[in-house]
């Protein structure tokens, strides 16, 4: 049942999971992918529709709603969503994406670079 | 630190950078961000993903991330041998992975060492996968001992079928012959991954993509190769300076017009066109494969250092032709000078 936890949400009143805005995102999904189940490029053309207005880093908002809300569709959209966006990007990039800081030893992060510098060619521009 | 009050179930959540009001992705469980997202992404993506801060390294390492990306780019790593030698390697799937998908780019001769230092594995695998449009249509594992004196005195060659052998492929063969070598130029791709089990060591000799693709005048076949260029001998001019290690797909057409693969073979040959024997490849192949990796789109750099090796050939060709035109003159200038001290000493007399 996909709602139980929807309901549970609504009854919690100190939510910090999931804000009115994701929310308005996640929830209408499964009425729009029983609507057009059979065709899958519609549901495509919403899905991208969706996600031309929301930011990089409200992705990661969407997939902690998803997650909250036991949604495996809107997760796994959201998540490929993310896999595509970091892919053939720089170190750099992913990092920004992901708002995270690197905490490696000064001669940890050189021997890994080192290690995967072919990785690091012919990235596309950030 | 973030964490989820309410389920779904949690396991270990990781710690949290506070990145000003944007939620970084560490709010995100491990098992999410493990089992839906680094699943979903490539090799070099991946790797990327874990040059990023530690967190995201120690759960990049899993082996199970890599060994998929490596099976399902590599169908043919997918048997129990292979399994078994990509787990002994120092980071598993992960170094093998690393070692396999660049191209090589050692074209450098520093890495000199004696050459009874090269040659001590006693065999070599080779995973071998053609794919037409993206989609596998060959797989193969060969297994080659390369200890005895009639591998490394014979030319260095290694087939991957038996002479009455054919593979069918689903590639139909077009009305004009040139269509079809196009279509085999554009379309058919080959990995020839070299596995050395003692060593640990691996490396990918094929330009992914064909560097040539050639009809035989005379049989009709069509002779595709992908060829990747290794530095060989370390003195400047010999004909063994630069090597190509070439793979040849000889195919033919069956009845049914479709292309029919006849013969897949690796050879390595110097820039006289000799082939090397197998103890003089092994030594290239061995030290290539200690030697660093590059270059991570195969096909345009595959194809410009073929050009750059035949452009090497050419001229290598043409300076024996002005040397050997040299020797002739001066043969000529020394007969002709002989020639007339005879006379003249004749008729002094």
């Amino acid at each position: 049942m996909k709602f139980c936890t929807v309901k549970q949400y609504f009854d919690d009143e100190n939510n910090n999971n999931v804000t009115n805005g994701i929310a308005t995102t996640v929830i209408p999904l499964p009425n729009k992918h029983l609507k057009i189940k059979a065709n899958n490029k519609e549901m495509e053309q919403y899905e991208q529709e969706l996600l031309r207005n929301v930011m990089p880093q409200e992705l990661t908002k969407l997939i902690l709603a998803a997650n909250y809300l036991n949604f495996k569709e809107a997760l796994d959209f959201f998540c490929r969503t993310v896999a595509n966006a970091i892919q053939n990007k720089s170190v750099d990039y992913v990092r920004k994406f992901f708002g995270l800081e690197s905490d490696f030893e000064p001669g940890e992060e050189e021997k890994l670079c080192k290690e995967f510098a072919w990785s690091f060619e012919g990235v596309d521009e950030d | 630190m973030a964490s989820l009050s309410t389920p779904p179930p949690t396991t270990t959540t990781i710690t949290t950078v506070n990145e000003g009001s944007a939620t970084s992705i560490s709010a995100v469980h491990s098992d999410i961000l493990q089992t839906h997202i680094l699943t979903r992404l490539d090799g070099p993506t991946l790797a990327s993903a874990a040059c990023t801060c530690s967190q995201l390294n120690t759960l990049s390492s899993q082996e199970a991330l890599w060994t998929k990306i490596c099976n399902s780019m590599w169908p043919s790593t997918n048997t129990p041998r292979i399994r078994h030698v990509i787990s002994t390697f120092p980071n598993g799937p992960h170094s093998f992975f690393s070692d396999s998908f660049p191209l090589l780019t050692n074209l450098d001769h520093t890495n000199n060492s004696p050459q009874s230092h090269h040659d001590r594995t006693s065999e070599l695998i080779s995973a071998v996968d053609v794919y037409y449009k993206g989609n596998l249509i060959f797989s193969k594992v060969i297994e080659t001992e390369t200890v005895t004196g009639w591998f490394k005195c014979s030319p260095f060659r290694f087939d991957l079928l038996d002479p009455k052998d054919v593979v069918p492929t689903p590639i139909k063969l077009q009305d004009d012959d040139d269509d079809t070598c196009r279509d085999l130029e554009e379309d058919l791709e080959l990995s020839w991954i070299l596995i050395d089990p003692i060593g640990r060591r691996a490396m990918n000799v094929s330009s992914q993509k064909p560097v040539s693709v050639q009809r035989h005048w005379l049989s009709g076949e069509v002779h595709v190769r992908f060829a990747t260029i290794l530095a060989g001998d370390h003195h400047r001019g010999s004909s063994s300076e630069f090597v190509q290690c070439g793979v040849v797909i000889t195919c033919g057409a069956s009845q049914g017009r479709v292309v029919l693969i006849k013969e897949m073979s690796l050879q390595v040959e110097d820039m006289d066109g000799i082939h090397l024997n197998g103890k003089e490849s092994l030594v290239i192949l061995q030290r290539a494969m200690e030697g660093k990796k590059g270059i991570k789109r195969r096909e345009e750099e595959g194809r410009k250092r073929f050009q750059e090796f035949l452009e090497r050939k050419k001229e290598r060709k043409e300076m024996k032709l002005r040397i050997e035109r040299r020797l002739d003159m001066l043969c000529v200038a020394f007969g002709v000078l002989g020639f007339a001290t005879f006379w003249l000493f004749v008729l002094c007399r």
